[in-house]
């Protein structure tokens, strides 16, 4: 009984998880080349804070 | 209707042998496309700039960043209300349709979704040609939506019914999906755009049909891949336990039932709670870090701040979830709002009048927007375990108001109380304190009702459940 048992490929299976895998892998690519530009950015020279408490205007943003 | 009669729930019942490793891509392939909503944000400048660029040409070069330069242009304010429709709407659709969804199967509610969501954007693409933006709000917001809601639900009780030793996992990596849509539909669109643009013409429209017609496609790989497990099926060497934990059901409760008793409404405010307070971080991202660190933050590292926000949001979906099966969703929700109340408590402290430490920041609302994610995605664990698996998928749907009000709430809240405290002269990186204490106490509500979550009393047992054990007995 066992035997007769048709079972699913693995071929079909892994074909299945490309058919997301492969957009969505894209998708975290691109999403990860504009996080990185949280690490890339340019910081303005520390302790901008001005006696008072308020801080220094933000720097141009890196072209 | 004989065509369609592939669609039937009897025509989806897998046949022995049949890898239940299909059904996750099944549901990421619906789940992939309806998360695109959360990337509708791409359209909103070109939809603001239609008219103008058609008359005044040059492309993405026109557009000078104000609102609605042409007097016939639409308003950005009036666009945003095509998104806010659609989250409407899927939680209206999702509560609605919860129940057909159990009778019909998860194919049908699939194919449902797919002709929804496609039409969404064949319509909106007819609102743009005709240039009349109510044919928007109906085809992206009201069509869309309930292809949204019916889209987000259709899978769940059918993943849960061929994981029940991982019900957590399995659910966890389909609203996984709907998370990281938004990272296809972004560069998709902005990508479409680019290629159908001219001198006078945004590329909005084809882009609509495009992707209309590439959404449905993907969404048909779902419908044709998705199997229901025969009746009684369990995975090969899975025992169910036998002294199954407290809160896990081995009965079944009705969707109406379930919407009378004391822990469906405890969930909604469990996930209510968690919803809005992530929110509040989500929707403040951006200029909570640049106002925190003030000079030390730019726009676009604050763009990667937010970017990289959406990656935690998208992966603890499927950690928390996954980690639920095995410290129970109880104990999940405990950490999400225990360890939550101490993280919002903590941010404001990171900021330049405290710690000034970027990355002590950049971890908290990691961790703090893994549990938003993570709320999300447990829940219809949860809802398993308290009501069992009979229509679970209709009583998500329910608990998805939660969501809808959370979605209002959230931003409203977190505003008003900004507006209020600068108008009483509080610097604007102070005015972040209060909002997020807020949250600790909204975290704090969140507690109490999980904490006072209870099985399910037997008088809201699904009768036919007690009949057939009393005759297997006899």
């Amino acid at each position: 009984m066992e035997d007769q048992i048709k079972r699913t490929p693995v071929v079909l299976v892994v074909l299945a998880w490309l058919f997301v895998g492969v957009p969505w892998t894209w998708g975290v690519t691109q999403l990860w080349k504009n996080a990185s530009k949280l690490f890339q950015s340019r910081p303005a020279a520390t302790s901008p804070v001005a006696p008072g408490g308020t801080a220094a205007p933000a720097p141009p943003a890196p072209k | 209707m004989g065509a369609l009669s592939f669609l039937d729930r009897n025509h989806s019942i897998a046949k022995p042998g049949f890898s239940r490793w299909l059904v996750p891509p099944a549901a990421l392939s619906i789940h992939l496309a309806i998360g695109q909503a959360y990337a509708f944000s791409v359209f909103k400048k070109p939809l603001n700039y239609l008219v103008h660029v058609s008359i005044a040409g040059g492309g993405l070069k026109a557009l000078p960043g104000v609102d609605s330069p042409n007097p016939l242009d639409w308003k950005f304010t009036d666009l945003g209300w095509i998104f806010s429709l659609a989250i409407v709407f899927l939680g209206l659709s999702a509560a609605v349709f919860g129940k057909w969804l159990e009778r019909a199967g998860p194919r049908k509610a699939m194919f449902a979704s797919a002709v929804c969501f496609a039409s969404g954007f064949f319509v909106s693409a007819l609102g743009v040609q005709v240039h009349q933006l109510w044919l928007i709000y109906l085809g992206y917001g009201v069509i869309g939506g309930i292809g949204l809601g019916i889209g987000y639900i259709s899978p769940v009780s059918t993943l849960i019914k061929w994981f029940p030793d991982r019900p957590g996992m399995a659910t966890g990596m389909a609203i996984m999906g709907f998370g990281g849509g938004a990272l296809i539909g972004a560069p998709l669109a902005t990508n479409l755009m680019a290629y159908f643009r001219t001198n006078f013409d945004l590329g909005v429209e084809k882009t609509f049909l495009v992707m209309g017609a590439i959404y449905f496609v993907a969404m048909m790989f779902g419908v044709f891949t998705i199997r229901v497990p025969q009746a009684g099926w369990k995975p090969e060497g899975w025992v169910a336990p036998v002294k199954p934990k407290a809160l896990v059901t081995a009965h079944n409760v009705e969707v109406n039932a379930a919407f009378g008793t004391l822990q469906f409404w405890l969930l909604w405010i469990v996930l209510c709670m968690n919803v809005t307070a992530g929110i509040g971080i989500l929707e403040q991202a951006s200029p909570m870090i640049q106002e925190l660190f003030r000079g030390r933050v730019t726009p676009v590292a604050a763009a990667g701040f937010v970017a990289l926000l959406s990656l935690f949001n998208m992966g603890g979906r499927f950690i928390w979830s996954s980690v639920s099966d095995y410290i129970g969703r109880k104990n999940t929700y405990y950490v999400f709002f225990v360890l939550g109340a101490i993280l919002y408590y903590l941010a404001p402290r990171t900021g330049v009048s405290g710690l000034n430490s970027i990355p002590l920041f950049v971890i908290i609302s990691a961790v703090i927007v893994s549990m938003y994610g993570g709320g999300f995605a447990t829940v219809p664990a949860y809802l398993r375990d308290l009501f069992g698996t009979m229509e679970v998928g209709a009583i998500h749907g329910r608990l998805l108001t939660a969501w809808s009000v959370a979605g209002i709430c959230g931003p409203v809240l977190v505003n008003y109380i900004r507006e209020y405290e600068k108008n009483h002269g509080v610097p604007l990186a102070d005015s972040y304190s209060t909002v997020l204490y807020v949250m600790v106490g909204l975290l704090i509500v969140g507690l109490l009702a999980n904490a006072a979550v209870r099985p399910v009393s037997s008088k809201y047992w699904y009768k036919a459940d007690e009949t057939n054990k009393q005759l297997a007995t006899a």
